[in-house]
């Protein structure tokens, strides 16, 4: 699955740690998020669209060729 | 809360220390194993004491050990490893069963096969049970 969050949390002026603050996971969490390595439960995918007051598919973009879970 | 880990931790040093009290008190034959158990779980409940201790002490730590206990990042990797580990475990106790009932030591062969039974077994039983509550 792939994700603008990089992009959305750079507009904002965001460090990782603060979001992963907020958020309440580790900054390599983020990181991972970030590198498409991991992807988020939905609960955390609904925290992150409010904090950034965008929809879920806003952020995450499900492709369902590439879905490898 | 933090009180009741450092008790915890010190009734395990207490007993590490009582059963290490007893093998060397000449009531036992054979000492080792109790010497053993008891170092164990004294070295284990000093451990476990430290490492809350500096924890306590250092804000910083404490924050990034509390978020790591919460990060689900690092439950789904935990999942993953014990997953892994399960798979690998069968893997290597099912080489051995087969090794040593091949070169006759029956006995051992016959104790990696149990344990490869007991976790099928206990596997299946954790199985329905979660597959009931989930």
């Amino acid at each position: 699955m792939k994700n603008r969050l990089e992009e959305i949390r750079k507009q904002r002026g965001i460090k990782q740690e603060e979001l992963a603050d907020v958020m309440g996971v580790s900054r390599q969490t983020i990181s991972s998020l970030e590198n498409g390595r991991y992807n988020p439960s939905v609960i955390l995918a609904i925290k992150l669209a409010r904090y950034f007051e965008m929809n879920v598919e806003d952020i995450f973009i499900y492709e369902e060729a590439n879905d490898e879970k | 809360m933090k009180n009741k880990k450092y008790t915890i931790y010190i009734i395990e040093m207490v007993a590490g220390v009582l059963i290490n009290m007893l093998a060397f008190s000449g009531t036992v034959s054979d000492p080792s194993v109790l010497t053993g158990i008891g170092s164990g779980i004294l070295v284990v409940g000093l451990v476990q004491l430290l490492r809350t201790m500096r924890i306590e002490r250092d804000p910083e730590l404490k924050k990034r050990v509390e978020t790591a206990s919460k990060d689900e990042r690092y439950a789904f990797i935990s999942m993953k490893a014990k997953e892994a580990a399960f798979a690998i475990y069968l893997i290597i106790a099912a080489v051995i069963c087969m090794a040593c009932l091949i070169l006759g030591y029956e006995r051992e062969g016959m104790t990696a096969a149990v344990s490869i039974c007991l976790l099928v077994i206990l596997y299946t039983i954790m199985f329905r049970i979660l597959a009931k509550k989930y």
